[in-house]
């Protein structure tokens, strides 16, 4: 700690995820708070030890090399004191002190291992082991339990025991939840979960039951799974012993097993995690203490990754003949893609073909798959499915910054003192990044402002909740802007030094008074002047947006609009201030980065500007096209039009995850040619010509980019089953065929050269990345990475001001579709399901689609809550299950996309943003009605 | 005094009772103590039911809430008799005849300690101190408190209650 402190306060890189240990012990009697921080001398064990005042003994201790035994002690948690297993010896004082509480004093003398603190230590173990179930012969925790160990090092004997048993004489095993366990007989009443999840995750749900040794913890009132647990296993990581334990028994001891640090593959957070393994299969997942999670995961980081053990993984190649998918040699498959792309190519021309890139995979195979399209196919068709999530992010903050990423880095979150949500479920698509908002608001004081049609969870922890009419988003902002310009609380100073284009913004808001403002949106007046204040006045204010914002028709608008707030108010391009869109997929910042886009090469290269062009033509010694692609959307219509003949998807699945899904299977059903590679079969593989089974993200190296442009490490967990391959060397292998010739030994040099063509991540190369990763941009192998953007100067110089109207959506709701429906994401899911629903513990949470309806709604239309329900759009229809919330608005209706027999995509609307080409997702018309 | 969870739930003079309570305190959920006192007075106990509407109220974890329930013995968790004998088992009661009172109560009454008669009228408790050490034995009935008992005494203080 004290090394971390010293590095100065302002620079986030360093700022802690949990409340430092210092600020919880208690003040200190007699000194001057303005001492704390001065280093003083004290003597341990004969040791002179320097420290910063305010400093604990234990930590004094452990910066001098000597160990004090803990078990309540958790370096991320708030002090308890409870266990007193790290009592020691301080000169002077009348009894033995815990040295985790007590902080140091000028010249104090402490004695770590006097025979006094000795005897104290035992009598404390062997009392603790006097009511603890010691079947450590059987318990999955043996080897990792810090309460065996501890016994273990003081040599405690057991069969003579100093106390007698006194076992909780409530021993129950409560399995009730999916993921965990807990076994009171084995709980010490340490109440490390408890902090965890109050604390660390800041959802306060575990508590402490009845009292003496009969205390037991739980999260419900009857068992776990009746509480609000949603499984992310921080208290499982926090358990000393077996108490608390993954429900399902690896049944491989710890030293058996083999840990290997990798980057988990669900949402863009980008979490590190500890895999554990044994005979190639994956036994146990604790999160990491490392950036960006610091050991917190999320359920399905930490137990939805047994899909990997999956028997339907793809394992080998497969072709389509009369009408089958058969079993094919690798050989065979790749020489059968490259006789029908050359064949296309001869008869219709390089643009009739294009590729679908994935932000499922890593970096270098993004990069080598655009390459591939680009100079050994020759077109600029390729994609990927950022372009239905962040495409208007992408648009509308290179418009206005030059640069179109999060601003900020994850950690400086916690210390804002505003944090504005809108239009993201973050508890459910991002759910580490929501425990830091929700630590920034418990034990930070951090003022949260959640805008969104849903009562999400962050509502439950918001100052202010503005429930806005679904795609008004333009409309509010500008009435905070409206606000804040007519009670002066623009920086002036920031707008004049820093942006243009004041003047033509300030017309336009003008007319979005808090009254007009409140007819459209329904916002009321009072509560948006109110969020103007808080946004505006705070020191330093944070906006987080997702798809609730970035899937319109008007998704550039709103994003320019988010960016016009924060350049109005001067909050950005400082530390705890920006805007930061949430990337959704693990490596969707990366695909983007490296070039999966019809208009761009690697680094937001402009695929239209001729010396960009030339300077990659000479690196891959090849001509290629200066014509821009064609986006998802519009090349599913290019293949209706007969225009597209071949199309090659690397993992990704848009016959769940694009909108007007009747259209896709039409389109992909109509391809002369389809090549699908993917692990496992999923709806989009099983209509293609041939099938190549990938590896998985933990079975091969490479790097992900995460949502704080982070660039981490892959490393190879498992073996890849079968004849399964890293897509990197699928792809080499369709190159080389096609007689565009593509060898690489590793990743790591296909990162160098990405490095040697793409400014951004010019320094960026594996062996710098091996502990934390580095935040791009990173223009040269010194330089350390960028932690905030915009810091001085914006990318593209001044900010600039966009002045946008609003502009109703596209469908509004009428006579025949009187609901509003908006699709989303689930905690439990992942996007098309493809990995989750494979998780035995995800499905258990949830199994099937859901329609969220509000009660009134549910009684209005004689519905029933668990009973079936019809929704109905212009594009088509689904059945799916009844769940009454008030979570959504009377004549609202939310259907999570992740369930393809009762698609929510059947329904959305492909209207597109006329900028970044992206589809409405978030609002169609409706109709809801009982199945005849 | 033995209103049903439901009934409770649906008692406008509670709920009112209830909200006042948590504008008593600078923070909600300082009211959880008063709020379960007002609960247990209405019922006699504190349901689950009650345990979770307390959560919902203050925006506790219903975990938490049992945990406060459970810790304090005077608080009850699972439904009681319609009068509770809490009888002082610490040692200053003990020598002045604490034990020969509590047997005889048992036995007259036909149920163990932390039992309730099948006709529900009586719950039969112990209880670490009654702050009457110099009036041995001490114990309670409800809300009353009885001082140097003896078991005929007990006898004649059971037939005012019904």
């Amino acid at each position: 700690m004290a090394d971390t402190d010293s590095k100065g306060p302002n620079y986030p890189e360093n700022v802690k995820t949990t409340t430092s240990p210092k600020e919880t012990t208690e003040p200190l009697k007699g000194k001057n708070p303005g001492d704390i921080g001065a280093t003083i001398r004290i003597q341990i064990d004969g040791i002179d030890v320097k420290v910063p005042l305010g400093t604990t003994i234990l930590e004094a201790a452990k910066s001098a090399g000597i160990k004090i035994p803990v078990l309540c002690y958790h370096p991320k948690l708030k002090i308890a004191g409870n266990c007193r297993v790290c009592c020691v010896e301080v000169q002077g004082a009348r009894t033995l002190q815990p040295a985790c509480a007590t902080p140091v004093a000028p010249n104090m003398v402490v004695w770590t291992s006097t025979p006094k603190v000795k005897q104290s230590i035992k009598t404390v173990v062997n009392l603790l082991l006097a009511s603890h179930n010691c079947d450590c012969l059987v318990c999955d925790a043996a080897g990792a339990c810090e309460l065996q160990n501890l016994a273990y090092e003081l040599g405690i004997d057991v069969r003579s025991r100093q106390f007698p048993i006194s076992c909780n004489t409530l021993p129950e095993i409560d399995s009730s939840s999916p993921v965990l366990q807990y076994d009171s007989s084995k709980c010490i009443q340490c109440t490390r979960c408890i902090r965890a999840c109050s604390e660390v995750q800041g959802k306060g749900i575990i508590a402490a039951l009845h009292r003496s040794k009969n205390v037991m913890i739980s999260a419900g009132i009857r068992n776990w799974s009746d509480s609000r647990c949603d499984g992310c296993g921080e208290c499982v990581q926090a358990c000393p012993t077996g108490a608390l334990s993954q429900k399902v028994s690896p049944k491989v001891r710890v030293w058996e097993a083999r840990k290997v640090r990798t980057s988990c593959s669900y949402c863009g957070v980008g979490c590190q995690l500890d895999m554990w393994v044994s005979e190639n299969k994956l036994v146990k997942v604790e999160g990491a203490d490392i950036v960006p999670n610091y050991g917190s995961t999320c359920v399905k980081g930490r137990y939805g990754h047994d899909f990997l053990n999956s028997s339907e993984r793809l394992k080998t190649p497969m072709i389509r003949r009369n009408g089958v998918l058969q079993e094919a040699t690798w050989e065979e498959a790749i020489s059968e893609i490259a006789f029908k792309i050359k064949k296309i190519k001869g008869e219709h021309g390089n643009d009739a073909i294009a590729g679908l890139s994935s932000a499922r995979v890593t970096n270098e195979e993004n990069y080598l798959f655009q390459k591939t399209i680009r100079a050994a196919i020759g077109t600029n068709n390729v994609d990927h499915c950022a372009r239905l999530c962040h495409a208007s992010t992408v648009a509308g903050l290179a418009q206005a910054f030059g640069s179109g990423a999060m601003t900020n880095s994850i950690a400086e979150l916690e210390h804002a003192k505003c944090i504005l949500v809108t239009g993201s479920n973050t508890t459910e698509t991002h759910p580490v990044i929501a425990t830091v908002i929700r630590r920034a608001v418990r034990e930070h004081g951090t003022k949260l402002i959640v805008v969104d049609p849903r009562r999400i969870d962050l509502v439950n922890n918001a100052t202010l909740w503005l429930r806005q009419k679904n795609g008004t988003d333009v409309a509010w902002i500008n009435g905070m802007m409206n606000v804040i310009i007519s009670e002066n609380l623009h920086n002036r100073t920031f707008i004049e030094q820093r942006t243009e284009g004041f003047e033509e913004l300030r017309k336009i808001v003008e007319k979005f008074t808090p009254e007009s403002v409140e007819e459209i949106t329904h916002i009321p007046a009072r509560d948006l002047i109110e969020a103007a204040r808080i946004y505006a006045k705070a020191e330093s204010s944070s906006i987080i947006y997702s798809m609730g914002i970035t899937q319109h028709t008007t998704g550039t608008d709103n994003v320019l609009s988010i960016a016009n707030l924060a350049m109005l108010t001067g909050q950005i391009g400082k530390p705890f201030s920006g805007v930061n869109p949430l990337r959704g997929q693990n490596n969707v910042q990366g695909a983007c980065d490296v070039g999966a886009l019809p208009n761009f090469y690697p680094g937001y290269q402009k695929v239209s500007d001729t010396l960009i062009k030339e300077k990659f033509e000479k690196a891959w010694g090849v001509k290629l096209s200066s014509k821009d692609g064609l986006t998802i959307i519009e090349m599913m219509n290019a293949i209706e039009e007969g225009k597209i003949k071949g199309l090659i998807v690397m993992g990704e699945n848009p016959m769940v995850s694009d909108p007007n899904l009747k259209h896709v299977e039409k389109a992909l059903r109509k391809t002369e040619f389809l090549v699908v590679i993917d692990i496992f079969m999923s709806e989009t593989a099983a209509l293609a010509d041939v099938v190549l089974p990938a590896a998985s993200f933990a079975e091969k190296e490479g790097t992900f980019t995460n949502t704080e442009r982070r660039v981490i490490l892959l490393r190879e967990v498992l073996k890849a089953p079968g004849q399964a391959k890293p897509d990197w060397q699928i792809i080499c292998d369709i190159s080389s065929a096609l007689g565009y010739e593509m060898k690489y030994h590793n990743a790591a040099e296909i990162m160098d050269e990405i490095a040697s063509l793409t400014p951004i991540y010019g320094g960026i190369h594996h062996y710098r990345l091996q502990e934390k990763g580095i935040q791009w941009p990173c223009p040269n192998d010194d330089h350390p990475g960028t932690v905030y953007l915009h810091k001085d100067k914006f990318s593209r110089g001044l900010g600039k001001f966009h002045p946008v109207d609003f502009i109703p959506p596209d469908e509004i709701p009428n006579e025949e579709y009187p609901f509003i429906l908006s699709t989303g994401r689930i905690l439990f899911h992942y996007h098309t399901g493809t990995m989750s629903r494979k998780s035995v513990p995800l499905n258990e949470y949830v199994a099937t689609g859901y329609a969220e309806i509000h009660p009134d709604d549910v009684k209005k239309l004689g519905l029933e809550d668990g009973g079936k329900v019809l929704i109905s759009t212009k594009r088509g229809k689904i059945e799916t299950i009844v769940k009454s919330t008030e979570k959504v608005a009377p004549g609202s209706v939310f259907v999570p996309f992740h369930f393809a027999e009762a698609p929510a995509n059947m329904l959305t609307n492909d209207a597109l943003d006329p900028i970044a080409r992206i589809p409405e997702y978030k609002v169609a018309a409706c109709k809801v009605e009982k199945p005849h | 005094m033995t209103k049903s969870s439901n009934e409770l739930l649906s008692d406008r003079e509670f709920l009112r009772k209830i909200e006042k309570l948590k504008k008593l305190y600078p923070e909600e959920k300082s009211a959880l103590l008063a709020m379960l006192h007002l609960c247990q007075s209405e019922m006699g106990y504190i349901s689950l039911e009650i345990q979770e509407f307390i959560a919902k109220e203050l925006k506790l974890s219903p975990a938490h809430i049992k945990g406060v329930v459970t810790f304090y013995e005077m608080f009850f968790d699972k439904p009681k008799g319609r009068n509770l004998i809490q009888v002082c088992r610490t040692l200053p009661c003990m020598l002045a005849g604490g034990e020969i009172l509590f047997e005889h109560i048992s036995t007259k009454l036909g149920i163990k300690e932390g039992q309730t008669t099948s006709d529900g009228k009586w719950t039969l408790m112990t209880v670490e101190c009654l702050a009457c050490c110099d009036k041995g034995p001490a114990i309670m009935i409800n809300d009353t408190l009885y001082t140097r008992v003896s078991p005929r005494e007990f006898d004649e203080i059971i037939k005012d209650y019904r």
